[in-house]
């Protein structure tokens, strides 16, 4: 059971251009910036937005071909698709909103019961708080029996305090699917947590895709490493579109009498809850260091400051 | 008191608000829906509204008269709407529509655009997410829309005398009537008939406060 997604989409200035495949039993990640196309690769997926070109294939039916003029309706793609608010039917109950995709009381009691909404039968989606209402939504996608699951954003609209619990929630319903699933966030941890295989998507364009240890260990181009949290990035002299990217484990200050490959002077210095962040003027432009705030001996800014770095840990980048 | 125009004016408008409903509702629903050709047929849609009535009245006759295709195959059937309550019903639907139209598109325009994508891609019918989805979310604005237009119909003057003229007793409703009291003199009936009409105009406003309040009571809860 797969996905396969080849398609390119224009509106006005922005161009859309991804391909893809997702398998079931790994979950497919798109990791990006709000803007990037996330959500359009979505809406396009199922049906709600046309692409202007390409391929949208599920399990070996075409869903959309523009070359052979299919574009099957969202009605009939088998697709479900977990929007970012959840969009549950305002005027319905729990029970009628889920009870509207199918046909008979025992299955929707079913799935009441599976999703853990008893007693919220007959509660308004107003009345929910946002995990309720998350797994009302998802009960109700589970019961059209979808081929493909979208998630978009799963976890922007709740409290950060109650993700964890919803991650757990979500997680278990997605392994016991069995079906592909694609997951959009422009959050690195939960696609971490949740993605066996992630693609990286810029300003519309598709920039890297890969198994997920491989993308956060080594990525391979600057959108990917800027969004695992890179600040560190330097074009190659000489060269047009080549970078490197020095993560922050491959950097320490260097030792005395050890030669430093970069050095320059503090300018500021961010104070967060756990961590200290250097911002470093050198004559290759800022460069960040991070380090724990329980680190002695450390410079005040005007100081000057010398980095060793490992180059096995240097990441080498394309645009 | 006569009441004769009283019941005349709300026998038409209750007949018009009723056949304005559905084509207003239907006409919104497919534009609202509509990728190309939107503006025009807005346009279209909105012109009883902007053009004085007479006109309407000029263009209703044009197309009903006795020499038109349409006046014709009315006729042969015995449906003549030329100097009929018939035709008071006809102008106060075409001079109402663009209100009832126009509210019920803004209603369906403000209806969370995600609620219609996620009942297509639960398999819904479009009809089903019609009458579940958008027609009880957006009640209160149809519902609203009505009002208005049954108050436009109540009203209704200029179209009105130019296709069913002013018979008392079969085609003179309460705003004719007032003309031709005023006309002839007959203060005190004027009075009387300007009364009534005030009265049911207000209870018209009344209910539409009443359903703009259960509005913002749907809007509070929201979906989300």
């Amino acid at each position: 059971m797969e996905v396969m997604v080849e398609i390119e989409k224009t509106i006005g200035e922005f161009h859309l251009q991804t391909s893809f495949t997702a398998e079931a039993g790994a979950i497919f990640g798109l990791l990006g910036e709000s803007g990037c196309g996330k959500s359009m690769t979505l809406k396009c997926i199922a049906g709600i937005e046309t692409p202007d070109k390409g391929r949208i294939l599920l399990n070996g039916r075409t869903l959309f071909d523009s070359e052979r003029g299919i574009n099957l309706r969202p009605q009939k793609r088998k697709i479900g698709y977990l929007f970012q608010d959840y969009a549950l039917f305002p005027n319905l109950t729990v029970w009628e909103n889920i009870a509207i995709v199918l046909k008979d009381k025992k299955q929707t009691q079913q799935y009441i019961e599976q999703f853990y909404l008893s007693g919220l039968e007959k509660h308004n989606p107003s009345m929910l708080s946002g995990g309720q209402k998350q797994r009302c939504a998802l009960a109700r996608m589970m019961a059209s029996k979808p081929e493909l699951v979208l998630l978009d954003e799963p976890f922007s609209a709740v409290d950060r305090n109650l993700k964890w619990n919803l991650e757990l929630q979500i997680m278990e319903i997605l392994e016991e699917i069995k079906k592909p699933v694609i997951f959009v966030s422009h959050d690195r941890d939960e696609i971490y947590h949740f993605c066996h295989k992630i693609g990286i998507l810029e300003q519309g364009s598709m920039r890297e895709v890969g198994e997920r240890e491989e993308i956060f260990a080594h990525p391979k181009t600057v959108a990917a490493a800027k969004i695992m949290g890179c600040e560190n990035l330097f074009s190659i002299p000489g060269s047009r579109d080549s970078y490197v990217g020095i993560p922050s484990e491959a950097v320490r200050p260097a030792l005395p009498g050890e030669e430093a490959q970069i050095r320059g002077w503090v300018e500021k210095i961010f104070c967060e809850k756990d961590e200290m962040i250097f911002v470093i003027m050198t004559e290759q432009g800022r460069f960040w260091y991070r380090t724990s705030r329980e680190q002695k001996d450390v410079k005040r800014v005007g100081e000057e400051i010398g980095f060793w770095i490992d180059r096995t840990k240097i990441w080498y980048l394309s645009m | 008191m006569d009441f004769t125009p009283i019941l005349l004016s709300l026998k038409t408008a209750v007949a018009a608000t009723c056949i304005t409903f559905f084509l207003g509702i239907y006409a919104a629903w497919k534009t609202a829906n509509m990728k190309y050709g939107k503006g025009i047929l807005d346009a279209i849609f909105t012109l009883p509204m902007v053009l004085p009535p007479t006109v309407t009245g000029f263009f209703l006759l044009v197309f009903f008269g006795k020499n038109s295709l349409a006046g014709r195959v009315l006729m042969a059937h015995g449906w003549g709407l030329i100097f009929t309550w018939q035709g008071a019903v006809v102008a106060a639907v075409v001079v109402s529509f663009p209100l009832m139209y126009r509210t019920t598109r803004s209603a369906f325009e403000q209806l969370d655009g995600n609620l219609l994508a996620v009942g297509r891609t639960l398999g819904l019918s479009e009809t089903k997410i019609f009458w579940r989805v958008v027609f009880p979310n957006c009640f209160p604005g149809i519902l609203g829309a009505s009002i208005l237009s049954f108050a436009r119909a109540m009203g209704e003057f200029g179209a009105t005398i130019m296709i069913a003229g002013n018979i008392p007793g079969r085609t003179q409703t309460a705003a004719l009537a007032i003309y031709t009291a005023m006309q002839t003199g007959n203060r005190e009936q004027a009075y009387q008939l300007v009364g009534m009409i005030i009265l049911i105009s207000a209870l018209a406003m009344l209910a539409m406060n009443g359903v703009n309040k259960c509005q913002a009571h749907l809007v509070r809860k929201g979906g989300n």
